[in-house]
């Protein structure tokens, strides 16, 4: 049965060749836009992805295949089981690469995963997590909070 | 958690981040602005604004407070989704005298309702105060497809919903949670549902007492899903949906002494669905006759829980002659069980189409295994076409004896047992998530009334 199933090659920029069923492929809406187009028939260069985020997507997109019949509440569980697993750097290529393969579940997963971890978070908190730097003069940055006040203020 | 050396998060493009804070209550993607240059604006390129509100404030300072957030992103972008929750507290009657009417004031004052890009608006007040007393009719959500109004009292339901469906020329998707509330002492509420464009209807309404029922006219042509959970029922007018593929039934009970005629009506109109569920159903005044039941010819999938009166199963099962699945789900220990008791004539389809039953009886089966037992044997040897036959759980031990010896009308029938986690005591809400589906028995076809089960490992106390 299997062996007759159509597959999609797909090579990492790493040089790591994966083979994969043709109903996990599609998931990823520009995979299924080359195979439309009879693109996809010898092996897919997909630059910018590691083999290590192209196993992981892989992972998740059958995951989803397998689970089609089951219920929603199931396939809630284990994309959080997925999803917390990753680190932010991972997370970060798995965004990129969700944004690039058009996986659109995925791209979801991974923005709401860092939705949840800026949620409630001061903007140094913030800063801190993900490293970003500061290039606000302390003028500035009082500046847009006394414009925005309203905003700031308004506590319940 | 933290990232090693680099900013990697800030060079993703502006329409990821977007969509990041697209997750984001408001005030939090707001003071992301403050992150970096990189982020200052970035806040203001979502499209989504969910809006969490659990202020002592004052209606005032909340308009404005929305009003400045929808006047900044309309220069932008626009909003595309907007979902206000409001958290309350105030008492009904001064709440009352001093709110300004949300539905007027964002027609009159706000971009929102200009903003013809509006495809999801989503308000749940669950304040208990929030009133909107009449939806103008100068309102237009030209683009809108998705509305949910949850406990958002409406001073006039009957014109101020009818306005505002008429605003909604494309509306697909309707969610409306009527939940009376301790200040709410309106009878007989009436609820218009006309939309010549509406998929999906979903609407919940939690009576707190009988005399609070609720009278309900749809008229939607082109619906494809409809859901409801209504407690108390007083009547129900719905035109035809040719379309109408699946339905979710869940009514507790209908007041009036028309309430069958309602019921029946309800039946004609859903009677095309392949897809249905049925619970509730069973406190049904009238000795009706079920004999006006339509034939539901397209059924394919039945799923009866708990609360259906027997009649009415056995009717539905009368009804549906090319019924392929059907699954008794029932949650309560007593009146989830009360369908599952052998029919007295054999529905057509259990000879002719019925190829899967699945059981999910309570947890606890001890008072009530006999009739469980009665049933799942019933349909064994009158299933002539059954392919498969699952029960969760069955704790009975001389089930499987019985099992063994009784004739089987269709000789491959396959028969599974699902168990629970950690035992029986597991809540029932949590039962799907946690059935382990191993334990699979074998089943050999070595004459003509054996299935023979063997259980393996976990399952072994059902040998005993």
């Amino acid at each position: 049965m299997a062996s007759t199933l159509k597959k999609i090659i797909l090579k990492s920029c790493d040089g790591k060749i994966l083979e994969v069923e043709e109903a996990v492929a599609v998931q990823s809406q520009m995979i299924k836009n080359m195979i439309e187009d009879d693109c996809a028939n010898e092996e897919i260069p997909l630059p910018d992805i590691t083999g290590e985020i192209l196993s992981m997507i892989i992972e998740y997109c059958k995951m989803h295949v397998d689970g089609e019949n089951n219920s929603n509440n199931e396939l809630i569980a284990r994309d959080a089981d997925f999803i917390t697993r990753v680190d932010l750097n991972t997370l970060y290529y798995l965004i990129v690469a969700a944004n690039f393969l058009n996986v659109k579940s995925l791209l979801d997963l991974t923005c709401q995963r860092v939705a949840d971890i800026i949620k409630g978070k001061s903007p140094e908190e913030i800063r801190l997590t993900f490293n970003i730097k500061n290039d606000f003069t302390p003028e500035e940055e009082e500046e847009i909070r006394k414009k925005n006040a309203w905003a700031f203020d308004y506590k319940d | 958690m933290r990232m090693e050396e680099e900013d990697r998060i800030s060079s993703l493009p502006d329409e990821i981040l977007a969509k990041i804070l697209s997750f984001l209550e408001l005030r939090d993607a707001f003071r992301t602005c403050l992150l970096s240059r990189r982020w200052e604006k970035i806040w203001t390129l979502t499209q989504t604004l969910n809006l969490n509100l659990n202020s002592s404030k004052g209606e005032e300072s909340i308009n404005d407070f929305i009003n400045k957030v929808l006047t900044i992103h309309d220069r932008i972008l626009p909003v595309k989704s907007f979902s206000l929750s409001c958290h309350m507290d105030y008492s009904y009657y001064s709440f009352r005298k001093k709110v300004s009417n949300l539905m007027t004031w964002m027609g009159a004052e706000t971009a929102l309702f200009q903003c013809q890009k509006l495809v999801t608006l989503n308000l749940d007040c669950t304040c208990k105060a929030l009133i909107c007393p009449d939806v103008p009719e100068t309102v237009c959500f030209s683009s809108l497809k998705n509305l949910r109004l949850a406990k958002v009292l409406l001073e006039d339901e009957e014109k101020s919903l009818t306005n505002l469906f008429s605003a909604c020329p494309v509306l697909e998707e309707l969610y409306l949670d009527i939940e009376p509330t301790a200040f709410d002492f309106r009878q007989n509420r009436k609820f218009f549902v006309v939309s010549p464009s509406l998929k999906i209807l979903r609407w919940k309404c939690r009576a707190r007492s009988e005399r609070f029922g609720s009278f309900y006219v749809v008229e939607a042509p082109k619906l494809e899903f409809l859901d409801i959970e209504e407690h108390d029922l007083l009547g129900l007018s719905m035109s035809a949906s040719p379309s109408l593929s699946s339905a979710v039934i869940n009514i507790r009970s209908v007041l009036c002494k028309s309430g069958t005629i309602s019921v029946m009506e309800l039946f004609q109109a859903i009677s095309n669905v392949r897809r249905l569920e049925l619970s509730g159903l069973h406190k049904f005044k009238l000795k009706e006759k079920l004999d006006n039941l339509p034939e539901f010819c397209n059924l394919i999938h039945l799923k009866i829980g708990s609360w259906v009166d027997k009649r009415y199963a056995d009717s539905i099962l009368q009804h549906s002659p090319h019924l392929k699945h059907l699954i008794f789900d029932t949650d309560h220990r007593v009146y989830g069980l009360l369908a599952l008791r052998p029919p007295e004539l054999v529905p057509a389809c259990l000879m002719s189409s019925l190829e899967t039953i699945e059981i999910v009886a309570p947890g606890d089966l001890e008072h009530t295994e006999c009739y469980v037992t009665e049933m799942i044997l019933y349909l064994l040897q009158n299933g002539k076409v059954l392919k498969k036959m699952a029960i969760t759980p069955f704790t009975c031990k001389d089930f499987l004896r019985k099992l063994r010896e009784y004739p089987k009308a269709s000789i491959g029938c396959e028969i599974e047992f699902s168990k629970l986690q950690n035992g029986v005591k597991i809540k029932r809400q949590n039962v799907k998530e946690e059935l382990l589906r191993t334990v699979k028995p074998d089943i050999t076809k070595a004459n003509h009334s054996a299935a023979v089960l063997k259980t393996p490992d976990k399952g072994s106390e059902l040998e005993a």
